[in-house]
């Protein structure tokens, strides 16, 4: 409880900092089982696409504090580089919206196909990002870049291996000056806190 | 406000910590849509607690959104994604797939490995279809057409399943022996890809492919599937030849074959002259017929068709005969058309191989302003027709090859045949206007006709032999010819002399008419002293010297010897070789010396100079003792008027000879020059002397190096001496060119560098000896030297630039050229070096002579008349030079005649 406590402050003194560095996460893309085998039919291996942003209290996506881009970013003029090996191969899948991307058929294989590596790439629909937090967030790049990686061995494992679809940027800083509902819903915050803090106390 | 929201969400949650944590689920899953019993979905959510979390302590629940019993699903794993998102994968339960699609929400709860419970405080839809989905393999399910025939080319279509075609990466390969797209066979090739499923693909299948089935394989890149024994290769049917029709044709005649499967694309062979085959051209061609021309490199044999790598060769052979063809000729060439007048060619046709046509004439290349005309227009084999050529009197002279050429329709082709003649335009013949009454023309002895009306270089190409007039011995005199005369007849005429003591007339228009009259002087002197090592002439000595003819009087003046030795001056009547006076004996004594006729020989042409016929001797080939002399004889009377011998002594020599060259005159006095002999007072050895029409020296000239030119034997009187203007000219075996200023009475020079003045000019005119080439007109001498390129040096009226104008080609052997000028006056256009040259050197033999002609300015040779039969000069004879006049060129010869060379439509 008393850790809760210092996140909670931790989070109040955060309005109140300067602008930095950071790294947020928007998206994971994934090597994923679609469909088992089944007898003598080989199942089917798909390469997914979340888009974990958005207010979710707006049917957003966002999955704070992970994940916790409440504005509405799209990945525009997004493609997935497959490796198996031989010549790349580049399926562009267009724009992905918050959620998850229903992976075309492109995206789709047999159980028995093999990749190395997959790569998705995009542009941001926006640069400047709402946090769930409040905060404004300043992407570096418009670029958007994320691979998958075998975990393991030499090649990608269907419903192991995935990439976290990050970026990098700089926080901007808040109004020093806490909003007055705000600034209530702290002190209560912190009353409830006491409270608790003293039932413990005293039993 | 965004933050006060999540704040008390936050507070929330903690509110809820004390039972379990709860998961924030992202609202949809993925996919979002699923198959019952087949599609594993994801579940992605944030808030778990730390710790393992299995499977097999998750729940997930899917309850639909409408209401109902929820559904567990079997949770196939929970993967931690980053801090607290975790994403677990469950499978669709089975159960599902009864309904339709029907929108789900799914839950997840469950117990970490440290008994933390959570549980999600939101759901994420789910549409669940029914069925179960079977995402296929990439492959191919077709290849329409799945066949086709060796050589044939066409598009087939391919499909498949799930191939993701992409234009531009996908490429198709069909096996061996086909390509597709245009590339190598039996390699990839592009196609045109019409859908994610579908392509179009050009095939050729090589003629020579293989019957069998091959493997279709197309490839995308990152994919690569195939149809096995997706497509076949048939054998084509076997061409098959019927008939073929004709049999026998020429080349570029077409043959219509009969057969079957005779396509597509078959090729037609023929046997090859020399060996092989060669292609023919096919017309048109079917399945069971072919239409093919006939190559002109076809030889007899069968005829084979090719048709997708099979070929069918014909049982008949095919017999090539040869086409009909014809040539045709036209004569005379050259042609010479005269100005004003008309000239008929004619031109004949002769056909081979059963030609029959009728060819059409024309002609081109023809001067402007001379109109050609046929006469008949079409002539077929056997046939001729005139072509006449007409010329205007103000035609421009001119020297051109027409073609005329004669067309017809052979076997469907356009054959034509040519036939070119040279033909020169020149000056109409405005009569026989030249007279050459003495040698080298004129007294001057410039050896130049400058009244040349018709010889051009333009057109001296043309010209050809028209004749020879026979004499009864070799002839040394260079020919003279007289006009506007009447001679029985003829209003121009030849006289020439022989070694066999005659003189002859003849008709100059008739070449080798016989002769109008002759006179034969006896018998010639055969033996003397001398003759053993003779080099003058080969033979017998009778009428050596060129005759001179007094035009106005009609009378002949020669100089012949007798069998005694004796020299006779006789004079004929040029009308009918009478005498006119009863001949002289020579005779007379000069310088103390009295003429030893024996001792003494005569190579000087006569001169006739105000009614006085000058002689002069030399000895027998340097045999001491002789002396040089003039004689001096009455023309009318024969009586001699002056003698002068050269020197005072029997030994002293000084011959005069000049190259068979008269005594220069200027009207007034003599110019003469002499041999190796002594020179002191009252001799004249090796000078340039100037007599007065007495014979009395009156100045002279002689070389610093006179002895050294005797004991050299490089006399000065070999060459020739003529006069122009105030200056008298000459050369001799050393090569040099003296001119000499004879316009005061003392200026010629005396003893060069005794005090009186110099050599007017001297040069080295040549590195070989002069002889009998020293012509002089239009402001120019040319000079031909023996074993030397003859020279052209410009006269400016008192010197000459020492630079040659033209520089010949060839030298010629001894003694190099005798030589003659003509032109049309001053038009040095017009002008021609004529001369005649031993084949080789003619020092004491007689050799085949050539009758040359070179350009007037540049010296390059314009005409040669060889050796071929009627065209030939005979022998060679030395020192005589060719006689123009009247667009002929008379020619002395050793082979008992004088030949005549000129344009044969100018006879």
């Amino acid at each position: 409880m008393f850790r809760l406590t210092t996140c909670v402050f931790a989070l109040f003194l955060t309005c109140s900092t300067s602008a930095y560095s950071a790294t947020i996460n928007l998206g994971v893309i994934s090597f994923d089982v679609l469909t088992s085998p089944n007898g003598a039919d080989p199942g089917v291996n798909v390469f997914n696409v979340t888009n974990l942003t958005g207010d979710p209290t707006l049917a957003g996506f966002a999955l704070p504090s992970d994940f916790p881009v409440f504005t509405f970013l799209s990945f525009l003029d997004s493609s997935m580089t497959l490796e198996d090996g031989g010549p790349s191969s580049v399926v562009n899948i267009g724009a992905v919206d918050p959620g998850p991307f229903a992976s075309p058929i492109s995206l789709q294989f047999p159980d028995t196909a093999v990749f190395t590596s997959a790569t998705f790439s995009g542009m941001l629909s926006h640069t400047t990002l709402l946090l769930a937090d409040g905060t404004t967030f300043l992407a570096d790049s418009s670029e958007v870049v994320a691979t998958i990686l075998p975990f393991s061995g030499q090649s990608l494992v269907a419903g192991g291996d995935f990439a976290v679809i990050s970026i990098t940027g700089s926080i901007a800083p808040t109004d020093s000056v806490p909003e007055p509902q705000t600034g209530v819903l702290v002190m209560a915050a912190f009353g409830l806190l006491s409270v608790v803090a003293k039932t413990r106390r005293s039993r | 406000m965004q933050v006060a929201k999540w704040a008390a969400a936050t507070i929330a949650a903690v509110a809820l910590c004390q039972a379990q944590v709860p998961v924030m689920l992202s609202p949809v899953a993925s996919p979002a849509v699923g198959q019952a019993g087949a599609t594993s979905v994801n579940l992605t959510g944030t808030g778990f607690p730390a710790g393992t979390i299995s499977p097999q302590t998750t729940i997930v629940e899917l309850q639909p959104a409408n209401g109902g019993p929820a559904v567990a699903a079997k949770v196939m794993a929970v993967t931690t994604i980053f801090g607290s998102t975790r994403r677990v994968t469950f499978l669709i339960p089975a159960s599902l797939s009864a309904t339709g699609p029907t929108q789900y929400v799914a839950s997840v709860s469950g117990t970490t490995s440290t008994a933390t419970t959570f549980a999600s405080f939101n759901s994420a839809s789910l549409l669940v279809l029914p069925g179960a989905i079977e995402l296929p393999d990439a492959s191919l399910t077709s290849v329409s057409p799945s066949g086709g025939l060796a050589g044939q080319t066409f598009l087939v279509t391919i499909t498949g399943i799930a191939t993701d075609f992409v234009q531009g990466s996908t490429q198709a390969r069909f096996g061996a022996g086909i390509s597709v797209g245009g590339s190598a066979a039996g390699g990839f090739g592009p196609v045109t890809v019409n859908s994610l499923t579908t392509a179009t693909a050009s095939l050729s299948i090589d003629a020579t492919a293989s019957v069998g089935v091959r493997d279709v394989t197309v490839t995308t890149g990152s994919k690569e599937v195939s149809l096995l024994s997706g497509f076949n290769v048939g054998a084509a049917p076997l061409p098959a030849i019927s008939d073929f029709n004709p049999k026998s044709a020429p080349a570029g005649a077409q043959i219509v074959l009969t057969g079957s499967n005779l396509s597509p694309s078959p090729s037609i062979t023929l046997a090859k002259q020399g060996g092989g085959t060669v292609a023919a051209q096919i017309l048109s061609a079917s399945a069971t017929g072919i239409t093919f021309t006939i190559p002109s490199t076809a030889a007899t044999g069968t005829v084979a068709v090719t048709v997708g790598g099979a070929t069918a060769t014909s049982s008949a052979a095919l017999t090539i005969t040869p086409p009909p063809s014809f040539s045709i000729s036209a004569l005379p060439s050259p042609a010479q058309l005269i100005q004003g007048q008309s000239i008929n060619l004619t031109v004949s046709l002769t056909g081979s191989n059963g030609f029959s046509q009728m060819a059409t004439l024309s002609v081109s290349g023809v001067p402007s302003g001379i109109t050609p005309a046929f006469s008949p227009l079409q002539i077929t084999d056997g046939q001729s027709s005139s072509l006449t050529l007409t010329a205007p009197a103000n035609q421009p002279t001119s020297s051109s090859d027409i073609t005329i050429s004669a067309s017809a329709t052979v076997n469907g082709n356009v054959v034509v045949h040519t036939a070119i003649v040279h033909v020169n335009v020149t000056a109409a013949d405005t009569g026989n206007i030249v007279t050459v009454s003495t040698a080298q023309y004129n007294n001057q002895r410039t050896g130049a006709n400058l009244n040349e009306k018709i010889l051009t270089p333009a057109n001296v190409d043309g010209i050809r032999k028209l004749g020879s007039y026979a004499v009864d011995g070799a002839v040394y005199a260079q020919p003279l010819i007289i006009s506007n005369v009447s001679v029985s007849g003829a209003s121009s005429v030849l006289v020439t002399a022989t070694m066999h003591n005659s003189v002859y007339v003849f008709n100059a228009q008739a070449p080798g008419s016989p002769y109008i009259w002759t006179r034969n002087l006896g018998t010639p002197l055969t033996s003397h002293p001398g003759q053993a090592d003779n080099f003058l002439y080969q033979g017998e000595m009778g009428c050596m010297a060129t005759p001179v003819v007094d035009t106005a009087a009609g009378v002949i003046y020669a100089l012949c010897a007798n069998s005694s030795g004796l020299w006779k001056l006789y004079s004929f009547n040029l009308a009918d070789g009478t005498d006119f006076h009863a001949p002289v004996t020579i005779a007379g004594s000069s310088n103390g010396i009295a003429f030893d006729p024996i001792r003494h020989m005569s190579r000087v042409a006569l001169g006739l100079v105000n009614g006085v016929v000058n002689i002069a001797f030399c000895g027998w080939a340097d045999q001491l003792p002789y002396q040089g002399w003039v004689f001096a004889y009455n023309a009318s009377t024969l009586s001699q008027i002056g003698a002068w011998s050269v020197v005072d002594t029997e030994d002293g020599g000084a011959g005069i000879w000049l190259s068979a060259g008269g005594l220069a005159s200027d009207g007034t006095s003599l110019f003469v020059s002499t041999g190796n002999g002594t020179f002191a007072a009252k001799n004249y050895g090796n000078a340039f002397v100037r007599l007065s029409q007495l014979l009395a020296p009156l100045d002279y000239a002689t070389p610093a190096d006179w002895m050294t030119i005797n004991a050299r034997d490089r006399d000065i009187n070999a060459g020739r001496v003529f006069v122009t203007g105030n200056y008298v000219i000459g050369g001799g075996k050393d090569g040099r060119i003296f001119v000499l200023d004879k316009s005061g009475p003392s200026s010629m020079g005396g003893l060069e560098g005794s005090g009186g003045p110099p050599f007017h000019q001297v040069f080295e005119g040549q590195n070989g000896a002069i002889f009998g080439c020293t012509v002089f007109a239009n402001n120019s001498m040319i000079v031909g030297a023996m074993n030397t390129t003859m020279k052209r040096y410009t006269w400016n009226g008192s010197t000459f630039n020492t630079s040659p104008a033209g520089i010949g080609a060839d030298p010629y052997p001894n003694p190099g050229p005798a030589c003659s000028y003509s032109s049309n006056g001053a038009d040095t256009s017009t002008a021609i070096v004529w001369g005649v040259t031993p084949a080789a050197s003619a020092f004491n033999f007689v050799q085949t002579g050539t009758l040359r002609a070179w350009d007037g300015n540049t010296l390059a040779e314009i005409y040669s008349s060889g050796t071929t039969p009627g065209e030939a000069l005979g022998d060679y004879t030395k020192f005589a030079p060719p006689t123009v006049a009247n667009g002929r060129v008379y020619v002395a010869t050793h082979s008992n005649a004088v030949a005549v060379y000129g344009f044969p439509a100018n006879p």
